[in-house]
């Protein structure tokens, strides 16, 4: 489906494409919150230049995604921004668009070796979590009391979610006198697991009143887990668990706004976007570029939600 | 081969379920308790009924891909018109039509258009997943209070969902044992020319066992929804996986006319659920899970292809 | 009468199957119908079981017409078919299996339930009519064929025939075995039901039947009394013309070396085997089923791990055998079960026929010179007289029992086999191929190669053996010389230790 609404849209720009700078963009998918939230930024920096843009969704196939950046280049487009299927099939895709003299961005992950010329936006997954979890260890100092600590970890094929559960580990590292990890619950992003997990883990250790997600995604599982458990209270409560995540979405935001989530790392989805483009449009115009732009993203809690929840993309949707 | 090992080999998912069960208990005082066996069977609840229906396909030698896409299809259509105001019930009904709406898409095409099942639940998977994205813009949906109530209700103590699991459970296992469409099934799984032959009605049951099986999808795709409380893009990706490994490990073949729900299936999820459950209860290294469920599945199917060889072996010998 | 067929005409397409067939039978009455593969007899049945209609003719069932559209059709007119293939459900139960079309059923809370007890009922009287002692709920793959034979003539039972037509239903008894069925089909011939047995054992056809038609080429040759009959008249009007000598005369005799030598062969329950077989020989092997011949064979040829003794070929051990090195040594071996281990059957013939010579065809670069293993695939498929209509286009499920086997021989031909094992290679077919494969193997040996030959049928072995082992429950119990052979003292040393065996059953 989303194929076809990309494939519509292909079409539906091919009129206006000579006299424009054309950008395309190829994504891996569509499958999650984040993704399109990324793709809705990437269009509105590429409208914001006023240039012309082209996407293509290769549904999880990185064959499908290679032979698209070829339509890309046989097309003429001026510059691609690509969210690569993983870091090793990126690699021939940068070739081609290096032998055909197009400068191309890669989107949130990092390629597995340098094969030519590329400009690579990424968030700094372990700076944002270990951020985050630090933030929630001094908010545990606060209260003075031993905490018992879960984390639910995602895939563990994906280097996002293994930094995600590095940043966790050293940052509960240097609370280790009043946090002690109980619980590590493997959820393969997949949300029944996580409910399946949490419960499990609440079972195991009823005290567990320290929760990080390396997905805000999950949230629905560990609220649901916890209200079965009745331990879902608001901030304050003296039975409140703390909760951290990672992503910025639309449940996190709520969550901050209905004062039962404490704090949330967020990947600054319009930085990175804008970036990509800017960097490209350099890269077009001859300019020198970073090789590598870093989002260093943020934490947003109840301290500083209202400053920061303009830029957190959950806070749109 | 001594009757013992024989017996043993024949039960091994039994057997498995009890080792599991045993190192677990030994080795977390939390896992063997009574209420983590409700926990385990309320996990387990979605999965057990969506690896009913996928038992009756697997019988007659078919295979259903398209299950995870009717949980999520129906799950964010449900999820939609719930958050729109629409009652209750008659979202709940509805889901289970698009369920069985699509079993029937699934049989028509296998038993008229002659596609094999792999092909064209492989498109209904696509179609599913797709149409499903398309309505949610992939976000996820999240349900109103109401919805996780019904997850979490007990009856007589007994939550909702191991009640739902439990008729599923024996309506199924009574169609398969008391009935004379059970039988047909295994008959069209062993044979689908000798079961023309004898008169069975190979093509009306082939669009039942389909419809049973979105049914089933359906059914399952809910009650794990009235758990979660909100549906993810997600949601119910590589369900039908699970469901065909369950229905695997509880000794239903592949190639067909082999099987049980009661106990095979049933057990072949307690399993993977107990092994899931207990793996957290140890807090065991999250890179051992997979690496666990693999060699479980690994094991079964070694000990399935002895089983297979040996009775190979007894038919040339004349004995068999 | 009780069914009367007459002018039956069938033709597929252009092909003209059967050319105005006609034939009666009254109740309580045998008729033996036999012909070659292709003859028509299949055809025939099918159309009065109701599987398809004829082109033109009419059928009368007691005088009224019978236009059956499908099986259910025939059934309900009490006419009852066991395939040669038994239409049984391995994985279901003896009770299942009897009542698949019509279970008993009872209503509970308005389900339809069904109704075990009934069942379980109606399933032991109907067994106990077969004679047949097996549980209602035993799983059928726990049967042993006669068993299944049994369970498929209960099955036919359960629903009251008036005939039951019988195709080829001793091919996987032993003679035993059959012996039972027979004296079942005389107790259902006295209960004023009327059969029609078809069957390439023309010797059973004497013993049972009371009236025998003969079909060649889709017309009825002749049809009358059994006593107007005899075996040399009957495959005269099969095939057309006199078999000259059924068995072929061989002009040499066998050399005084060795090709084979086989010593304390053992493994699982064969012990102890030795034997040797001459250049230019045929030595037979006769045994009841399982006694272990065809185990013996596999042992040899590799397929399965031998545990004890030695195979010596001429002169030269063999420490591993397996099928490559044999294949290399120009060993040949023709297994019991052609469809599922000898062919491919979803192939054309000359894939087939290539499949174990493809090797020795190879030139420089491993290049295989296709052309050649045409010409010769050609050349064997013509010499083995396979009947076929394309080598490249037709598949070999498409062609009768006889002639696949033929095909399964041209393939080992192929390599030009200086020993060629031949388990039970005329097992369920007609007549005619029979004699083809008998002169086949014959020349084979006057050409210098040697010949293991297990067989069942004693005959078989009889006219063609130089020397005849008897195995029984895995051992060589017993030589006979030919000028030992004696038809009963064979047969009593194949069944002298398995007697009690067969008690059993």
């Amino acid at each position: 489906m989303t194929k076809l609404v990309g494939l519509l849209l292909v079409l539906c720009s091919c009129k206006d494409i000579k006299d424009k700078t054309t950008i395309g963009i190829s994504f891996e998918t569509l499958q999650t919150e984040y993704w399109v939230a990324s793709i809705d930024a990437l269009k509105a920096s590429c409208e914001e230049y006023d240039l012309v843009y082209l996407e293509a969704v290769a549904n999880g196939d990185a064959n499908r995604q290679f032979e698209q950046v070829n339509n890309f280049i046989s097309r003429g487009v001026d510059g691609i921004v690509i969210a690569p299927k993983d870091a090793h099939t990126i690699i021939p895709i940068i070739k081609a668009a290096n032998r055909a003299g197009i400068p191309i961005a890669i989107y949130n992950r990092l390629p597995a070796e340098n094969p030519g010329e590329y400009v690579t936006v990424v968030a700094d997954n372990y700076e944002i979590s270990l951020n985050t979890v630090r933030h929630l260890g001094r908010l545990a100092r606060k209260k003075g009391k031993k905490h018992k600590a879960m984390i639910l970890i995602g895939d563990l094929g994906d280097m996002n979610a293994i930094n995600r559960r590095n940043g966790f580990n050293d940052a509960v590292a240097e609370f280790s006198d009043i946090i002690e990890v109980v619980a590590e619950v493997p959820t393969e992003w997949n949300q029944e697991k996580a409910l399946a997990g949490v419960t499990n883990a609440l079972q195991a250790n009823p005290d567990i009143n320290f929760i990080f997600t390396c997905s805000d995604f999950l949230f629905p599982s560990i609220i649901s887990a916890l209200k079965n458990a009745d331990k879902y209270h608001k901030i304050g409560h003296p039975d409140h668990v703390i909760l951290g995540g990672f992503d910025g979405d639309a449940m996190a935001y709520r969550m901050l706004k209905e004062e039962y989530l404490d704090a949330d790392g967020v990947q600054d989805v319009y930085f990175e976007c804008e970036s990509a483009v800017e960097a490209l449009l350099d890269r077009i115009n001859g300019k020198e570029v970073d090789e590598l732009i870093v989002d260093p993203g943020f934490v947003i809690h109840q301290g500083n939600l209202e400053e920061k929840s303009a830029s957190m993309w959950g806070s749109k949707y | 081969m001594n009757k013992t090992t024989q017996r043993i080999l024949n039960n091994s998912t039994l057997v498995l379920f009890a080792i599991v069960l045993l190192t677990f208990s030994i080795l977390s005082h939390h896992f063997f308790s009574f209420q983590n066996f409700f926990n385990i069977l309320v996990q387990a609840s979605s999965l057990a009924i969506i690896a009913t229906g996928m038992t009756f396909v697997l019988l007659t030698a078919g295979i259903d891909l398209s299950v995870g896409s009717i949980m999520f299809l129906a799950g964010v259509i449900s999820g939609k018109l719930v958050v729109a105001g629409f009652p209750l019930w008659m979202a709940c009904t509805l889901v289970l039509v698009i369920g069985v709406l699509f079993g029937l898409i699934n049989g028509a095409f296998i038993f008229k258009a002659k596609v094999i099942p792999f092909i064209v639940t492989l498109a209904t998977f696509y179609v599913g997943r797709g149409l499903g994205l398309f309505i949610s813009e992939t976000r996820a949906v999240n349900l109103p209070e109401s919805f996780l109530k019904i997850g979490s209700t007990k009856f007589f103590g007994v939550p909702a969902p191991i009640i739902v699991m439990t008729i599923v459970i024996i309506a199924g296992h009574l169609v398969l044992t008391k009935t004379i469409f059970g039988k047909h099934l295994y008959a069209v799984g062993h044979d689908e020319v000798k079961s023309r032959k004898a008169g069975i009605p190979v093509d009306g049951l082939l669009l039942k066992v389909y419809i049973i099986c979105g049914f089933c999808a359906a059914l399952g795709g809910l009650v794990a929804i009235a758990q979660l409380g909100a549906i993810s893009p997600t949601f119910g990706l590589q369900s039908e996986f699970m469901a065909i490994a369950a229905s695997v490990l509880g000794g239903t073949s592949l190639f067909g006319g082999r099987g049980s729900i009661f106990p095979g299936t049933l057990i072949g999820v307690l399993l993977i659920q107990s092994i899931q459950n207990g793996l957290v209860m140890v807090n065991a290294d999250p890179y051992l899970y997979t690496v666990i469920t693999g060699g479980v599945i690994f094991l079964i199917v070694l000990i399935d292809s002895i089983r297979h060889l040996q009775q190979k072996k007894l038919k040339r010998l004349g004995i068999n | 009468m009780l069914l009367e067929l007459k002018q039956i005409q069938k033709s597929f397409g252009e092909v003209n199957v059967l050319k105005g067939v006609g034939f009666k039978l009254d109740k309580g009455e045998l008729l033996g119908l036999v012909g070659e593969n292709g003859a028509g007899k299949s055809t025939l049945m099918n159309i009065l079981g109701g599987i398809f209609p004829p082109s033109s003719g009419e059928m009368r069932v007691n005088g009224k017409n019978y236009h059956p559209k499908s099986p259910n059709d025939a059934l309900n007119e009490g006419i009852s078919f066991i395939h040669q293939e038994l239409n049984l459900f391995l994985n279901l139960s003896v009770a299942e299996n009897l009542f698949i079309s019509n279970y008993p059923r009872k209503k509970t809370m308005g389900f339809s339930f069904l109704n075990q007890k009934q069942a379980r009922k109606k399933a032991l009287e109907l067994l106990s009519q077969v004679g047949l002692s097996v549980s209602p709920k035993s799983p059928v793959e726990r049967l042993t064929a006669a068993q299944r034979q049994m369970l498929e003539i209960a099955k036919a039972l359960s629903a009251s025939p008036r005939i039951i037509i019988f195709d080829e239903p001793t091919t996987s008894l032993t003679r035993h075995e059959a012996q039972k069925l027979f004296q079942l089909i005389k107790k259902l011939k006295q209960e004023g039901i009327a059969m029609i047995y078809i069957s390439h054992n023309l010797d059973d056809i004497m013993h049972l039947a009371d009236r025998i038609a003969v079909l060649r080429d889709g017309e009825l040759i002749s049809s009358g009394e059994r006593q107007n009959y005899t075996i040399p008249s009957m495959v005269k009007d099969m095939v057309g013309r006199d078999m000259d000598q059924f068995f072929p005369h061989r002009n040499t005799v066998p050399l005084k070396e060795f090709s084979l030598e086989v010593k304390n062969l053992g493994a699982g329950f064969i012990q102890n085997m030795s034997f040797s077989i001459r250049k230019q020989e045929i030595l037979g092997f006769y045994g009841l089923v399982g006694a272990g011949r065809s185990e013996m064979a596999r042992l040899i040829y590799g397929l399965d791990p031998m545990e004890t003794g030695s195979i010596i070929w001429n002169g030269k051990e063999i420490t591993s055998p397996n099928p490559v090195q044999w294949i290399k040594e120009g060993v040949a071996f023709l297994t019991e079960n052609r469809q599922e281990e000898g062919l491919m059957t979803l192939q054309n013939l000359e894939k087939n026929i290539q499949l174990a010579a493809l090797p020795s065809f190879t030139r420089r670069f491993n290049i295989i010179d296709y052309k050649e293993v045409k010409k010769k695939s050609k050349t064997q498929a013509d010499a083995t007289k396979t009947k076929y209509h394309s080598i490249t286009d037709q598949l070999v499920s498409t062609l009768s029992g006889g002639n696949q086997q033929k095909v399964v021989l041209a393939k080992w031909l192929l390599i030009h086999p200086k020993l060629f094992i031949l388990d039970e290679p005329t097992k369920g077919i007609d007549i005619g191929a029979k004699h083809e494969i008998y002169v086949l193997a014959n020349s084979l040996v006057e050409c210098g190669s040697s010949i293991m030959l297990i067989s069942s049928e004693i005959e078989e072995l009889l006219g063609l053996c130089d020397r005849i082992l008897v195995v029984s429950e895995g051992q060589i119990t017993k030589e006979f010389e030919k000028e030992e052979f004696d038809r009963s003292k064979i047969l009593e040393a194949a069944l002298h230790k398995a007697g009690k065996e067969e008690q059993k059953l």
